[in-house]
């Protein structure tokens, strides 16, 4: 009895930790202007262009950073790990490097780097999503490493060039439906990290190109309210995403179990 | 129809298949037999083109395929995780290989029907492999291999998975598919009572290389070497003298009895000592010795086995023999004493 009440209280616990933060930025946001419930801080977001704008920054460079690391990314590791299980621990031991290295650092090499000659690229956008996709690469490759591992896709493949598929045939009819989950949550992480992403956007382009991390620093400095506004804005896109993915992911199972019940029913 | 010339594979210094020369005629079952790490799948998977070889030659009927693509070979292949396509149903996954060959609707759905009828599957045909049981599975990985009429058949352990019931209807529905469709085909397997139910011939491995080729019974009742004795079925060592008095009987201590030696055997007995390799149902124990000869053991143990009783007994010599009882009623107790027959049944 006692350790049920115990593990209650520890649940607990932990859900408050986990809540409260986000409580109070809601409570702070709806009644922290003239402490009568209001919808102001929301009106003047949603009608502020510079939101909308910042929002469509955002989206574009994590887009951009998905299909990046999809393409840069995925055949590589699929390569390595059917045929080239040396260069694979390779590949692995290298996608972690991102994860050890600030991205300050990251920041500054790419500021040297693309600040002279023909690769000027410092002070634009365009490097912001090579640089997303590197910092979403441990999490796309062990994401992707799971799901070829999970998969038994070496077997697969095998089979599919036994039945007289060619490599071609046998990557795109058999492969990307199997590895499509890995790419998908590989792609999600990605989409998240560069979605959230301040450092390298504020030292790459000096502030000059606002994203949504920038537009929240910006709004929160100059009014809080707007800017707390904002923060629920983001966390509900957040908590919206997670939904979709988890519907997305468990769409498949329920198609499968109507297969399955209008069979057994027939 | 299948001919596989001096194949060799070395891994980074370690040769893993040594020499593996073997005829398969059209329409044989061949097993490949042996334990963990004696070569037999990386036969399979150069003989499939998913492994190049270092050396040698692999030939379907007169085409040299060593270098061939696997899907320019013409082979179907079972996997031993079964590898089916798991966004595609059993219908699909069978269907896979006719689809990339171009098939006809109407042929491939006829096709596709026939299959799943002789495995037994037409109730799954729209399932997913993962609505699907072990053995449903593994119909499914089969009817998949023989869909595009592969004259040459390979399966890498294809019953290991399953339980031992299911193993059994399956082994039995493998054979009848094999020849119902006259496909020829080569399985590898490290089980002694899989390869002796279902082949015609056997080829035993250890090491990376072929210790005997021969039919189940040859392989059982006449192995030739001390690892196929040991390896294919129980088998305890002894060693025999020749008894000197011109008979075929060997002599073990002061006991001879009548043995059918092979010429190996009889080239070392020649030259003093040799190793019989003595099975279960070759001991019989008596309460009381029939001619006075018979050697006395003691009983260590003995175990139930259904048909039969397994019982252990240890030699004056420190040899521990075992008999299988048949019948499966008399028990013995532990340190009973009992009398040892030898009796040779090929005689």
């Amino acid at each position: 009895m006692f350790e049920k009440w115990l593990y209650r209280v520890i649940i607990a616990l932990f859900l408050l930790q986990v809540l409260l933060p986000f409580v109070g930025l809601i409570q702070f946001t709806l009644v922290g202007g003239s402490g009568a419930l209001s919808f102001a801080s929301f009106a003047t977001l949603f009608s502020d262009p510079s939101f909308a704008l910042s929002l469509f920054n955002s989206l574009w460079l994590a887009g951009a950073a998905v299909l990046l690391s999809i393409v840069i990314f995925t055949p590589p590791v699929w390569h390595a790990y059917l045929y080239a299980p040396k260069l694979l621990r390779v590949i692995e031991a290298v996608s972690f490097v991102p994860f050890v290295v600030p991205a300050v650092v990251l920041a500054l090499a790419y500021v040297q780097f693309f600040s002279s000659g023909l690769l000027n690229l410092v002070g634009t956008p365009y490097l912001l999503p090579f640089a997303f996709a590197l910092l979403g690469m441990p999490f796309y490759v062990q994401v992707f490493l799971n799901r070829l591992r999970h998969a038994d896709a070496r077997a697969v493949h095998e089979a599919a060039q036994t039945l007289g598929a060619s490599d071609v045939q046998a990557f795109i009819r058999i492969q990307l439906p199997l590895l499509r989950s890995g790419i998908i949550n590989g792609s999600l992480l990605v989409f998240t990290i560069s979605i959230g992403e301040f450092t390298i956007t504020q030292l790459t382009t000096g502030g000059s190109y606002v994203t949504l991390p920038l537009y929240l620093l910006i709004t929160f400095t100059n009014n809080p309210l707007e800017g707390s506004a904002m923060a629920v804005v983001t966390l509900f896109l957040a908590v919206a995403g997670v939904v979709a993915a988890l519907a997305a992911a468990s769409g498949k199972r329920r198609r499968m179990d109507a297969v399955t019940a209008s069979k057994e029913a027939s | 129809m299948l001919s596989v010339r001096n194949l060799t594979k070395q891994f980074r210094g370690h040769t893993a298949v040594q020499d593996f020369s073997a005829e398969v005629a059209a329409g044989e079952f061949i097993a490949l037999l042996g334990p963990s790490g004696s070569g037999k799948t990386t036969v399979l998977r150069m003989v499939a083109g998913l492994l190049p070889p270092t050396s040698g030659a692999v030939y379907i009927g007169d085409r040299n395929v060593t270098t061939a693509r696997p899907k320019d070979r013409q082979i179907g292949v079972v996997f031993q995780s079964y590898a089916l396509f798991p966004h595609l149903t059993a219908g699909d996954n069978i269907a896979f290989s006719l689809k990339v060959r171009r098939w006809s609707k109407r042929d491939i759905a006829h096709r596709v029907d026939e299959l799943l009828e002789i495995t037994q599957l037409s109730q799954r045909k729209n399932y997913y492999p993962e609505q699907m049981s072990g053995g449903e599975r593994q119909r499914v990985a089969l009817a998949r291999a023989l869909a595009f009429n592969p004259p040459l058949l390979l399966l890498d352990e294809p019953l290991s998975a399953l339980d031992a019931k299911v193993r059994v209807s399956l082994r039995e529905m493998l054979k009848d598919v094999q020849q119902r469709l006259h496909v020829t085909a080569v399985m590898v397997t490290h089980d002694q009572e899989e390869a002796l139910s279902l082949a015609d011939r056997v080829i035993v491995m250890e090491s990376g290389q072929i210790e005997q080729i021969g039919t189940p019974e040859e392989v059982y009742h006449s192995p030739q070497t001390p690892f196929v004795s040991t390896f294919v079925g129980v088998a305890t060592p002894i060693p025999v003298r020749a008894t000197g008095d011109g008979s075929s009987d060997v002599r073990w201590g002061d006991y001879a009895f009548p043995w059918m030696l092979t010429a190996a055997e009889q080239r070392e007995l020649a030259s003093g000592t040799t190793h019989i390799y003595v099975r279960p149902e070759a001991v019989r124990l008596l309460a009381t010795p029939l001619t006075g000869q018979e050697p006395k053991g003691e009983v260590l143990f003995s175990m139930f086995l259904g048909n039969a009783v397994r019982v252990r007994v240890r030699m004056p010599d420190e040899t521990v023999l075992t008999a299988d009882i048949a019948g499966g009623k008399a028990m013995y107790q532990p340190g009973e004493s009992v009398f040892v027959q030898l009796y040779d049944e090929r005689l």
